[in-house]
């Protein structure tokens, strides 16, 4: 019984990471770059789950009470399948009910029922007020690939390349003049003065847990758009401040609302 | 951890109850299109909450699963007569090797957890066993790859090298005065007495395709078991970042204490995995001291939510205690004296 739900549950969390792979949800979750390592853990929880459900197996586990919960008896249990696989045990003296294993299987299955409940979705604005604004510097490795990487034509970056190139700068001014053309959400700084909001994105290095969110400031002349709307920012850029720190401006000559993007955070 | 919720679980019907009313709760805040405004805000932190959790979630399972592989490998092919073998006889060689031998077994905090109880199992001495569950985590070809990559070839790769080595043989050292196994783990941890069950010998000319199936099968107990432990860390953590705003502890930058206190416990509430944590320690290396930045890269492998809930399910509560306080106590100490006294 145990045998088989778990297998069962093992299952259904392999089906499901490969579900995300496959409808590019992964990507709400993780950086891509773990991708590898998320496919080995989808097909080898498939894999275990397939012994686990061995039918051979299953059929020779007798009927009796108390299979072993695992978090109580781990040497006992072992030592017993040593012996003889997973067939009928002696240990019966251990104390140990079904409640261990059945909320092991419960816990194991939180993160389908989470996903079951609640429809998915990426880290969005909302988030914000709590992640906070990263306005520290640098935000990303100092080798210098990164660094020859952002130097791509101004159009070109992304809100993480300009906020980094701006970290780095000897003087950020040099910046000033050159045409943005960003993609993001909006997000409302209390900071702020009337009339600008800042077009922010999340960063993330490994997965959404360690999310940080880089934003430019923009001065708009049209009305802003909604909060957590995504939008697409074209304009000279120049130097503002949030607080100390500096940080880059667009001065919008257009900001348009955009579907959202299929990934939507920047990876460093 | 679950003496409690036997409890709960013993009345069928609070208990299914329970989690009809809390799942129907959770589908509502989660889909209704319009809702009032404060209950907008606890649906927008259910996302956060919701998102974070599956992220950890699919970010951790590659490593418990290697850690869980690790530890069924080591239960079916390594005996203990070979595992003692290898390990010094004397306390301070024996703490040092177990704080090199993440070398060996390149995993992360989610890994180290079982393979760790494993050995215990095996014989292997309590000090040893705790300076490689305290070292390697931060101590691994992968971690020391990735903070080489974040902060190049300098002083914050060395110190953190340094210090987790100090810190694990430090607490190492601490356990193996007299410190019996009996009274500082859980029994599922216990080191089976030689000759006690007499099983292994036969395992031992068991044919391969068998042993596989052996080292399949601990690997999936043992999943279920860690990952229980690491899920209820992953819940915890999420559902933190999700009401505590970080804002909060990104203002305290200066000071050469504040500073340390502010990134440890930013290592704790984050448990983010330690093959990355270099990189996100990179952003608050502009703006806070060094020696916070340091603490939080030695402290958080060693102790976060997660590896907190993990612990609980090897050792008991006493020392899970001893295990989060002594190295805040030495992270604390020695980032505070490179505060003071170092200026890199």
């Amino acid at each position: 019984m145990t045998r088989a739900s778990r297998g069962l549950v093992m299952l259904a969390l392999g089906v499901l990471i490969l579900q995300r792979i496959w409808t590019g949800t992964l990507v709400w979750f993780v950086n891509p770059r773990t991708l590898g390592l998320t496919w080995m853990a989808a097909l080898g929880m498939i894999a275990m789950a397939g012994s686990l459900l061995d039918v051979r197996k299953l059929r020779r586990v007798p009927a009796v009470t108390g299979f072993h919960d695992a978090a109580e008896s781990r040497t006992a249990t072992e030592s017993h399948e040593h012996e003889h696989g997973h067939a009928g045990h002696e240990h019966a003296a251990h104390d140990h009910g079904a409640a261990g294993s059945y909320y092991s299987l419960v816990v194991l299955a939180l993160p389908l029922i989470m996903a079951l409940l609640v429809p998915s979705r990426p880290l969005d604005g909302g988030a914000v007020a709590n992640k906070g604004l990263n306005t520290a510097r640098p935000l990303a490795r100092a080798d210098a690939t990164s660094l020859k990487r952002a130097e791509k034509p101004p159009e070109q970056r992304n809100i993480l390349e300009w906020v980094r190139n701006f970290n780095y700068a000897a003087d950020a001014a040099v910046y000033s003049g050159e045409t943005a053309d960003v993609t993001g959400f909006t997000y409302f700084d209390t900071r702020l003065p009337a009339g600008q909001f800042i077009v922010a994105r999340y960063s993330i290095s490994c997965c959404v847990a360690d999310a940080m969110a880089l934003g430019m400031v923009v001065r708009s002349k049209q009305p802003a758009p909604a909060g957590n709307a995504w939008i697409r920012v074209r304009g000279p850029v120049s130097l503002a401040k949030i607080g100390d720190q500096p940080m880059p401006l667009i001065q919008a000559a257009s900001v348009e609302t955009i579907a959202e993007p299929a990934d939507p955070y920047l990876y460093p | 951890m679950f003496a409690g919720a036997r409890a709960f679980a013993a009345n069928r019907w609070s208990r299914v109850t329970f989690f009809v009313v809390l799942a129907g709760s959770v589908a509502v805040l989660g889909r209704a299109p319009n809702l009032p405004g404060s209950l907008t805000i606890m649906s927008e932190r259910l996302h956060m909450f919701s998102t974070i959790f599956q992220g950890i979630f699919i970010e951790a399972v590659p490593f418990l699963l290697l850690g869980t592989l690790a530890s069924g490998i080591v239960e079916v092919f390594v005996n203990r007569e070979e595992l003692a073998r290898y390990i010094p006889r004397d306390a301070v060689r024996g703490v040092l090797a177990g704080a090199l031998l993440g070398f060996c077994f390149p995993v992360c905090e989610c890994g180290v957890v079982p393979l760790a109880r494993r050995l215990f199992n095996k014989g292997m001495p309590l000090h040893v066993g705790i300076a490689f569950l305290l070292a390697a985590p931060a101590l691994n070809p992968i971690v020391i790859v990735s903070t080489y990559t974040a902060f190049g070839f300098g002083p914050i790769l060395f110190a953190r090298i340094g210090l987790t080595v100090l810190i694990a043989v430090v607490c190492g050292l601490v356990f193996s005065f007299g410190a019996r196994p009996e009274r500082v783990l859980l029994p599922a941890a216990w080191p089976v007495l030689a000759g006690g069950s007499g099983s292994e010998a036969q395992v031992k000319s068991a044919p391969l395709a068998q042993r596989v199936g052996q080292v399949v099968s601990i690997a999936a107990d043992e999943f279920f078991e860690m990952g229980s432990y690491l899920l209820v860390g992953a819940a915890l953590a999420s559902g933190l970042q999700a009401l505590v705003p970080q804002s909060l502890l990104l203002g305290l930058s200066t000071g050469p204490l504040v500073s340390v206190l502010a990134l440890v416990l930013l290592a704790v509430v984050l448990s983010i995995c330690s093959t990355v944590d270099a990189f996100i320690a990179l952003a608050f290396a502009g703006s806070f001291t060094t020696g916070s930045v340091l603490a939080f890269l030695v402290f958080g492998p060693m102790v976060d939510i997660k590896s907190i809930v993990m612990y609980s399910g090897v050792f008991k509560k006493r020392t899970v205690g001893y295990l989060v306080i002594l190295p805040l106590l030495l992270t604390i100490l020695a980032a505070v004296f490179i505060n003071l006294n170092l200026n890199w």
